[in-house]
């Protein structure tokens, strides 16, 4: 079982395209009311409808799910799901930015974007976890975690639904700190708040 | 040289500081009114673009050769994304908004403060010719500087562009056989709008201290804009719009935008919460 210091980490990232969405489900159905640490969702998404993901990802949170407005501050305990045909930043004064350039690796949002901005504000305070999906946005988004010293994880590839997408962080960032099944995430996720 | 849009951006804090001062004390531009990370990354843009390997080079560029200059400030400024961006926003303009203008007033004035590449301001021609009112408007069509202003009229836009439009333009009639080919003409690499979509569109600059060459504007299409500022300057420019626009005018801003911090906030009711469409009710 692996073992985190508590209180350590500030902001959970996490990043996913096809077959993330039952993942996520279950990630955030299992986690503890008091889970105190922002969750930022960078999940590849349909341009054009921009209603409907939030409802289906809250159906089974715990934690409140929300798409951020721009400039608005990340708080312990929500999920930020990065909103349709927006790139979201995580910026230094611990707020989101939106911005609508280009696509990046084909997706806006990009997870890379995320990733890295996230990584840059919260250096070693940051956990990156890249889950199933079809192509490689994401990969240099946590190496950028890595280098900044936070802390990574990918879902097994072995048991991903899409394995491209772990497969190609685990290319990118060369060894990362774990490489976790779906209910050993939430199981490391679920130690960091407990006591 | 070019650099990868996901590579890192290398540019820290003392080198934007040191950037803050150049623009500041050679052209009286102040760069501190933009949002850090994209600011950052239109910087890179800006370095990779002009073949400038590194801050210090695109510093002594910008000291050294003012034509550089406005250059360096279209390329600075994003892009728009595509036309129709929200389809449904352009119905409301369409069915809601226009009905109410074409009534109450002899002309009508649309600005678009940061009209950058060109595409809300088609977007907006189209939709009132649509709505059958763009005889009796005006489109003011406003960014930083001429360049960007000429940009914005002439670009030749990428073919690639024309097919998420159409699909956008297709949700915005719900007409599923609707395109944009007749107002549009082909070029070798892309596409341009037809003259007379132009007609009734007046460019400027605007860079948040000019009068307006128009008075009493009746909707100020402000859609993701705002992003791109801090939001010390957002309650800034908010507070610019609203002294321009009429009591009973209409202010769009884009649907994750937040205007509800600012003082003058509450000189507005919100008239569709998913497209964030204000209505400016006091003085």
């Amino acid at each position: 079982m692996v073992k985190a210091g508590r209180m350590r980490y500030k902001l959970i990232i996490i990043g996913g395209s096809a077959g993330s969405f039952q993942v996520v489900t279950k990630i955030l159905s299992k986690l503890p009311a008091n889970f105190n640490i922002p969750i930022v969702l960078a999940l590849h998404r349909l341009k054009h409808v921009r209603h409907g993901f939030v409802e289906a990802l809250s159906i089974k949170s715990v934690l409140p799910v929300v798409e951020p407005l721009d400039k608005e501050g990340l708080k312990p305990g929500k999920v930020y799901l990065a909103p349709a045909n927006y790139h979201l930043y995580v910026e230094l004064a611990g707020k989101f930015a939106l911005s609508t350039e280009e696509p990046v690796n084909h997706s806006r949002p990009a997870i890379d974007l995320s990733f890295m901005t996230g990584a840059y504000s919260y250096k070693e305070k940051t956990i990156g976890i890249i889950l199933s999906g079809a192509n490689k946005d994401g990969a240099m988004g946590l190496k950028k975690v890595k280098d900044w010293g936070g802390l990574t994880i990918v879902q097994d590839p072995a048991e991903a639904q899409m394995p491209t997408m772990p497969k190609a962080a685990l290319d990118m960032a060369g060894q990362v700190d774990h490489i976790l099944k779906v209910d050993e995430i939430i199981k490391f996720l679920n130690s960091l708040t407990k006591s | 040289m070019k650099r990868a849009l996901n590579e890192e951006i290398e540019i820290g804090i003392s080198g934007i500081r040191k950037l803050t001062e150049t623009l500041k004390n050679h052209y009286g531009f102040d760069i501190g009114v933009y949002s850090s990370t994209s600011l950052k990354r239109r910087v890179v843009k800006v370095m990779d673009l002009n073949n400038l390997k590194n801050l210090d080079a695109l510093i002594q560029l910008l000291e050294t050769s003012e034509s550089f200059f406005p250059l360096f400030q279209k390329q600075l400024t994003v892009e728009g994304t595509e036309f129709f961006r929200d389809p449904a926003l352009w119905r409301y303009l369409r069915d809601e908004i226009a009905p109410v203008l074409d009534r109450n007033h002899m002309k009508i004035k649309i600005w678009i403060p940061g009209c950058s590449t060109g595409e809300e301001v088609v977007s907006t021609a189209i939709t009132l010719k649509n709505a059958g009112i763009y005889d009796k408007s005006v489109i003011l069509a406003t960014d930083l500087n001429k360049e960007i202003i000429k940009q914005s009229r002439e670009v030749i836009y990428s073919n690639n562009k024309l097919e998420i439009s159409e699909n956008n333009y297709k949700r915005f009639l719900e007409d599923e056989s609707a395109d944009l080919s007749g107002y549009l003409i082909k070029k070798d690499k892309g596409f341009q709008f037809k003259d007379d979509l132009y007609s009734n569109i007046i460019y400027d600059v605007f860079t948040g201290t000019e009068n307006l060459k128009i008075k009493g504007i009746n909707v100020v299409l402000c859609r993701n804009y705002f992003i791109y500022f801090t939001t010390q300057y957002q309650e800034k420019l908010f507070g610019i719009f609203t002294a321009n626009l009429s009591t009973n005018g209409y202010f769009a801003i884009g649907n994750k935008e937040n205007i509800t911090f600012c003082k003058d906030a509450d000189k507005y009711a919100l008239v569709n919460d998913n497209e964030k469409v204000y209505k400016k009710i006091s003085a």
